[in-house]
């Protein structure tokens, strides 16, 4: 039987496949793309495609050979960092860059702090709190991780 | 019979039987840190988890520095402390205003070129923000235990030019800045292993004021002019590996376990550090702007550009007008390039100027920086002899074979 982490982790890791090769893809033409809350776009795209990219592939992976077994929980873990790593030094470089304001103003106001964090953000930003799941492996319980669905 | 008059064989039979009284074996399910451990040294898993390391690096480098330097010192310099000293500095127009303050009508420090106004900016404004922001994630990284499992991944790689994995750290870092870079090849164990991946880096590796304009300018051509920068970091690593004498020793590196880093260890770590470096290099970079001052008031630099001309547009195929580009890439090589898109060039020509400029002499605080780290490894002349012998080498054959590349293709003059 299926348990609902793998479907989860595989239907995660299709979406994240297929949004980091649009931004492998537009970090080597040059283009841009933006759909929702997300966007693709800015410095290093291809780089940032191939994190996501692996990650959707490490999920996919972990997914297809089962989540009981404990390296395959260790893989979506890693996965997640990867994620964590990229959407968090993104959010770090956008607040860091927001709080000097500009010309004359020594610290941005919090509401232009709220407008510079505001979205639209990268595939790996949107994906970060979706990878949280991921830290329930942390705690090793087989018998509390998901069985059924 | 003593244990010290044991045979081999004796001897180890004796520590079987302590161990078999001692040690109690017992099967334990894996954490998730010791298995993911594992992942990052293998190479399907490890490698991309590696670019995403060196991605966050980076970012997190630039991300940091930029707030300091373009938040707050830039305003600071720029707005305050430029204006009030060019007006209260006295005896504009002598010799003392021009190294000290520089260009009395620059609006910029680092269009000044003073000792107090570009020397100060450089060292207090770009390199302290920048060796904090390294120590800090480098610090980080080493209390994770991650840092010497990136090492062993990319050990094989860099084995082919006679360094080894921890190498990756200042070549990444030079991609933001090639200050830290080099401060950063402390990694390294030998002497001519910081000698060979210093001159590298201050060779081959734009910094990241440098890319930024490559990408705003040429952004079509800057994968290309990257991806042939890297070739020749490579191939002239894997020459100076032979000519350059002295050991490169094998990586032999525990690896800890990992963990989260603990906080007191990094402050720790980052304060020795970053106290060592700012008390030394200061001076250095000070002294830098002070000594092409006096380069320019004695007419060195006006005589270069013009010896070297010729050489230059007759061996690369360049117009002369890149020449004043050239001698402005020793003092910041991103407004050089930027320099570059006012002058009516080929596609071709802008590739191999940008090549030019990458590849000729480091920009002014990498070279106060070599001077200071040559001190602490092979020596100043040797170093700086060393490494101008590597750039002229590397200027005039990877670069003329850019431009044989461009003839072959029929897009070079």
């Amino acid at each position: 039987m299926t348990r609902w982490d793998e479907f989860y982790f595989g239907a995660f890791g299709l979406l994240l496949l297929l949004a980091g090769a649009v931004e492998l893809l537009l970090g080597i033409t040059g283009g841009e793309f933006e759909i929702a809350v997300v966007t693709i776009s800015g410095t290093f795209l291809a780089w940032r495609g191939i994190v996501v990219l692996s990650a959707g592939a490490f999920y996919l992976q972990a997914a297809a050979n089962g989540l009981d077994d404990r390296r395959q929980q260790a893989t979506v873990f890693m996965g997640s960092l990867m994620l964590w790593i990229v959407g968090g030094t993104d959010l770090l470089a956008t607040l860091l860059g927001a709080i000097p304001g500009g010309p004359d103003v020594w610290i941005a106001s919090a509401a232009d702090l709220a407008a510079a964090m505001g979205p639209p953000y990268s595939p790996a930003i949107v994906a970060l709190p979706f990878t949280l799941v991921a830290l329930s492996y942390t705690r090793w319980d087989p018998a509390n991780l998901g069985e059924g669905a | 019979m003593t244990e010290s008059s044991l045979d081999p064989e004796a001897r180890w039979d004796l520590v079987d039987a302590i161990v078999e009284e001692t040690v109690e074996y017992g099967d334990s399910e894996p954490t998730i840190p010791e298995l993911v451990g594992k992942l990052t040294v293998s190479p399907w898993t490890g490698l991309p988890f590696a670019v995403a390391v060196l991605y966050g690096m980076w970012r997190f480098f630039g991300a940091v520095a930029g707030f300091f330097t373009d938040g707050y010192f830039v305003p600071l310099f720029d707005d305050h402390w430029l204006p009030w000293l060019q007006q209260a500095f006295p005896m504009e127009g002598s010799w003392l205003y021009f190294v000290l303050v520089g260009d009395p009508g620059a609006t910029t420090s680092f269009e000044a070129f003073g000792m107090l106004t570009s020397g100060l900016f450089v060292a207090i404004g770009v390199v302290m923000p920048a060796i904090f922001a390294l120590y800090l994630i480098v610090a980080v990284l080493e209390d994770s235990g991650y840092l010497s499992r990136l090492a062993v991944l990319l050990d094989a790689l860099f084995h082919k030019i006679g360094l080894h994995g921890f190498a990756i750290v200042p070549m990444v870092l030079s991609f933001g800045c090639n200050v830290p870079g080099v401060a950063g090849t402390r990694a390294l164990e030998s002497d001519k292993q910081r000698f060979v991946m210093m001159t590298l880096l201050s060779v081959f590796i734009p910094c990241g004021a440098q890319l930024g304009v490559m990408l705003s300018l040429i952004p079509q051509y800057t994968g290309y002019i990257l991806l042939y920068l890297l070739a020749g970091f490579f191939v002239f690593g894997a020459i100076l590996d032979r000519v350059v004498p002295g050991s490169s020793p094998e990586l032999i590196v525990d690896i800890p376990p990992l963990r989260q880093p603990r906080p007191d260890n990094v402050a720790t770590k980052l304060s020795l550090r970053f106290r060592g470096f700012f008390k030394t290099a200061v001076p250095f970079v000070l002294f830098g702007v002070g000594i092409i001052n006096v380069l320019y008031l004695t007419g060195t630099i006006e005589w270069l550009a013009g010896a070297l001309g010729p050489v230059l547009t007759g061996w690369f195929g360049v117009p002369a007008d890149t020449v004043p580009a050239l001698i402005a890439g020793f003092m910041r090589k991103d407004l050089a390039v930027a320099q570059l898109s006012a002058i009516g060039l080929t596609p071709f020509e802008t590739v191999m100027s940008v090549v030019m400029i990458s590849i000729y002499f480091p920009c002014v605080a990498t070279f106060a920086m070599l001077i200071k780290e040559g001190r602490d490894s092979v020596g100043v002349v040797r170093t700086l002899a060393g490494s101008l012998g590597t750039l002229v080498a590397a200027l005039f054959v990877w670069g003329g074979l850019l431009r044989l590349v461009g003839v072959a293709l029929g897009v070079a003059g």
